[in-house]
């Protein structure tokens, strides 16, 4: 009698200790392919941004500097590796376009241009399509990481060595470069 | 705080006191038709079980096909890629679905000038979202975002799922009740000699009961209807404000559209609960009080956009 207890205490003990693996795991997938939707959006934005400077090439000849910063940080942006340096030069591009698009704002053709209209609106989707795609990801990431440091998960994320992930961060000049969004207001 | 998981739970329990009531009201529908009219000379309840067959017929394909058919009534057309207003639509929507996690909705315009929106759908994978050409021509992207995004609340909800039942059973019992109705006068006539040969006394109280049902049926399931539709805005909006992070988009929204005159053309008593603001403009919607709550689809707007300034604070840091 004993030993059939014994082994139902030890039965339900090993079935908890998949659920909180398995658990575990489904969130970390989750927070991977967050990851790889700010990925897909990073890129539609690297493929938007040469467009856009070709666009607006002809009519700005006297801001090259401008156009060039821009060309500059998509260049960096995609070679950046890791999720802090990524992070970081997604930062440095965010602020370069929006100078940019403050100096359209002074291009009377190009504000009226309907290309750059368009352009423009892709672009601000894709904006906030990285916003909100950090969002769900950040939010992702602090369910993982409290789960591995609360108990009793934190037992089973202790023993099968899983990792924190990282937050996607943004810093406090990059959150003020909406100006973006307040040209598209009708 | 109801988080999202107690949401879908009430959801789903309010979903099956709903068929749970609605399969009473029908049985006893029937079972009147088949005692006072048909007399049970059979000893088979015939009209019973054609009303449960009938509604049950009808509620699984409405459950599929509902969605069709409301895009269908209200004259919805899909979306066209070369006009920016239904092109920033479907960037608005996307933006929303990376925000929730959620699949992508199918996209629908109502070509009125009356501002509104709505969502409907069995299911998240199975939802659609569908805006008047006025919501895309009067807002801000930011209103657009907000009001986008309190449709996309009511598909992470699962409160689609619910109205879309709710919106079925009605129609089923409105339809039903009114063939009871009609079964009965048209009995009147040829059965009142058969039913007179019976005990008077005590199948009279019956009777008038369930006649008292056959023409209450309709009204209490709208009732029910709409005081599940009415508390249900409130949370959308604020599920609409923790995927936007921006309250006061929604609010304002919210204020346009309830400065807007014109009421939407194409939609009626069956689909008004399914928008985000009352289409039909009843009056009741902007009173308070016991009455009001139980005979309106949607609660106050002024009182929603208090409650949406309120949590703006909440995201100000």
């Amino acid at each position: 009698m004993p030993g059939i207890i014994l082994l139902l205490i030890v039965a339900v003990l090993v079935i908890w200790v998949i659920a909180m693996y398995n658990g575990l795991v489904t969130l970390k997938n989750q927070v991977q392919n967050a990851w790889k939707q700010i990925d897909v959006q990073l890129k539609r934005r690297y493929d938007l941004i040469p467009n856009l400077v070709n666009t607006v090439k002809g009519a700005m000849e006297f801001e090259r500097e401008t156009l060039e910063k821009v060309m500059d940080a998509r260049g960096r942006a995609m070679g950046a590796s890791g999720i802090a340096e990524k992070a970081g030069a997604e930062n440095m591009l965010t602020q370069a376009l929006g100078r940019l698009f403050a100096v359209v704002e002074n291009y009377p053709q190009l504000k009226s241009n309907e290309n750059i209209l368009q352009l423009q609106e892709e672009l601000t989707s894709t904006e906030n399509r990285i916003g909100f795609a950090r969002q769900f990801y950040n939010d992702l990431v602090a369910q993982f990481n409290i789960k591995q440091e609360a108990f009793p998960s934190n037992i089973i994320a202790g023993f099968f060595k899983f990792e924190k992930a990282e937050y996607f961060l943004i810093e406090e000049t990059a959150r003020e470069v909406p100006k973006v969004d307040l040209s598209m207001k009708k | 705080m109801t988080d999202l998981y107690t949401q879908q739970r009430n959801n789903r329990r309010a979903t099956a006191w709903l068929i749970g009531g609605f399969i009473v009201l029908i049985t006893f529908l029937g079972l009147g038709v088949d005692v006072f009219y048909l007399g049970f000379e059979s000893g088979i309840p015939v009209a019973t079980s054609l009303a449960l067959t009938f509604s049950a017929a009808n509620g699984f394909f409405s459950f599929y096909k509902g969605d069709s058919l409301i895009i269908a009534s209200l004259r919805a057309v899909p979306l066209d890629f070369n006009d920016p207003d239904h092109k920033k639509l479907h960037n608005v929507v996307t933006e929303m679905a990376i925000a929730s996690g959620l699949p992508m909705p199918r996209m629908y315009v109502i070509l009125d000038p009356a501002p509104n929106a709505f969502a409907t759908g069995r299911d998240p994978e199975h939802a659609l979202i569908g805006v008047t050409q006025g919501l895309l021509t009067t807002m801000s992207r930011e209103e657009l975002q907000g009001v986008v995004a309190h449709e996309m609340g009511h598909i992470k909800n699962f409160d689609i799922r619910l109205m879309m039942i709710v919106t079925v059973l009605l129609g089923t019992i409105v339809l039903l009740s009114d063939w009871a109705r009609r079964t009965m006068r048209y009995g009147g006539v040829i059965g009142s000699r058969n039913r007179r040969g019976r005990d008077k006394g005590g199948n009279v109280v019956v009777l008038i009961l369930f006649l008292i049902l056959i023409i209450l049926a309709p009204i209490v399931s709208r009732l029910m209807a709409l005081a599940v539709s009415r508390y249900r805005e409130y949370l959308a909006d604020s599920t609409a404000a923790e995927l936007t992070r921006n309250p006061l988009g929604l609010a304002s929204a919210l204020e346009k559209i309830s400065q807007a005159t014109s009421p939407l053309k194409n939609a009626h008593r069956g689909t008004a609960h399914l928008f985000i603001s009352d289409p039909i403009h009843r009056k009741i919607d902007n009173k308070e009080g016991f009455l009001a709550d139980a005979l309106s689809t949607h609660p106050p707007v002024e009182k929603r956009i208090e409650r949406l300034k309120r949590m703006a604070y909440q995201y100000v840091s």
